[in-house]
């Protein structure tokens, strides 16, 4: 809290945009995504419907990120953080010995929690898609799978959750890691999507959110989604038994 | 009888071929008629499975009708929601203590033994909101507000009972 109490010197930490305002909407928007599913599983059957919605939010957010590493801005762009194995353990081995590199967007590691967040989420949405409760909830593209394809989703649908709890639990003691270790506040980053100048090379900084094509990409996903879900059939009881 | 040929020490082995002949057929019968009766925990598990399918067959139209993909037909409703409350009546007795240990037949958690009170209150909370929905049903003849709130808990039973002591 240092840099905020002292008023007069407002401008001693210049700042650089990292993160673009369509990854920061993404990352906070699925983070309350996540929380509702949870929640509205939890709080019981009556609730299912924003169980649903939830999912259709976590799925369209998900794949535009899958979209935005490929066309997004510089540090949200996949080939410019996403290494390969050896250059990963590389860094987990620096790590360990305390002198790793900086890296303005993503490290190495941070690298393989955003993919694993991000699969692990997209085939929890899916699943979910073509899922039955057995009672009387049915995901809305149930109608589409098998009833025996539809009760081994809906299996893998719980049990994924857990790994997905464990993942998010390892992404947020990572990120408490970097403050209490290395003084970096990497939850403001996230909000206000800048970064000390100081700790950034010359052309680390972006100029624009492209927040234009971000917006047309959503809208894209959104009519997509909306048109699959409407014109799947209603599933309906057998009533000869 | 004079020199009959089945006296004496000539016929001991006559006796012993029939002796052998005679239990023979007798264990080919016996092995024909009585088939070994299937084990306890066996027939426990058929039982409540073949309970709750008939059970989710039943409750099906009744939540197709609360969430509105099918209208209300009453005569529908009162036989469906009679059936789940007669069924319901049959689960107690398919959850002895034999048909947990080992068991690769049954999603049911071992947690349901040793949580035994607690899974007992489950069961006789889905007996009483089923025959609550029975009721219901034979009074209303809309998704009105009574209907909806006894079939929920009822449809809220099945979900609880699955998330404590079903596998996933």
């Amino acid at each position: 809290m240092a840099n905020t109490e002292n008023s007069k010197q407002p401008a001693a930490v210049e700042q650089r945009l990292v993160w673009d305002l369509p990854v920061r909407i993404f990352h906070w928007t699925l983070v309350l995504a996540v929380a509702v599913a949870y929640v509205t599983h939890w709080l019981g059957i009556s609730y299912f419907k924003y169980h649903v919605w939830s999912g259709y939010v976590v799925l369209v957010l998900v794949t535009f990120r899958l979209l935005w590493g490929l066309v997004g801005t510089r540090h949200a762009r996949f080939w410019n953080f996403v290494r390969g194995p050896v250059t990963t353990l590389r860094y987990g081995r620096d790590w360990l010995r305390g002198r790793e590199p900086h890296f303005a967007g993503h490290n190495p590691l941070g690298a393989v929690m955003v993919i694993v967040l991000l699969l692990t989420l997209f085939a929890q949405a899916l699943f979910g898609l073509f899922g039955n409760d057995e009672i009387f909830n049915v995901g809305p593209l149930y109608a589409y799978a098998s009833n025996e394809l539809s009760l081994q989703l809906t299996s893998l649908h719980r049990q994924l959750f857990y790994w997905i709890a464990g993942a998010i639990g390892l992404h947020i003691l990572a990120v408490l890691a970097h403050y209490l270790f290395k003084r970096e506040r990497l939850v403001r980053a996230m909000i206000t999507g800048r970064k000390p100048k100081h700790k950034l090379s010359d052309f680390d900084g972006i100029h624009s959110s492209r927040a234009g094509l971000a917006a047309v990409l959503v809208i894209a996903l959104v009519t997509l989604l909306a048109w699959l879900v409407n014109s799947a059939p209603l599933p309906v009881a057998d009533l000869s038994y | 009888m004079g020199k009959t040929l089945y006296t004496g020490r000539r016929a001991a082995p006559v006796f012993f071929l029939a002796g052998l002949i005679a239990t023979a057929a007798v264990q080919r019968v016996y092995a024909q008629t009585a088939a070994p009766a299937p084990s306890p925990s066996k027939q426990a598990i058929e039982a409540r499975k073949a309970a709750f399918v008939l059970i989710g067959q039943n409750f099906k139209p009744v939540g197709d009708t609360l969430q509105g993909r099918t209208p209300y037909d009453a005569e529908q409703i009162r036989k469906r929601t009679a059936r789940v409350a007669f069924l319901a009546e049959l689960l107690p007795e398919t959850f002895p203590d034999v048909s947990n240990v080992g068991e690769p037949g049954t999603r049911t958690k071992p947690e349901a033994w040793s949580n035994r009170a607690d899974f007992d209150k489950k069961l006789k909370e889905f007996r009483e909101h089923s025959a609550a929905l029975a009721q219901v049903a034979v009074r209303e003849s809309s998704t009105s507000d009574a209907f909806k709130a006894a079939a929920t808990a009822v449809a809220q039973d099945c979900k609880t009972c699955h998330d404590n002591y079903r596998t996933k």
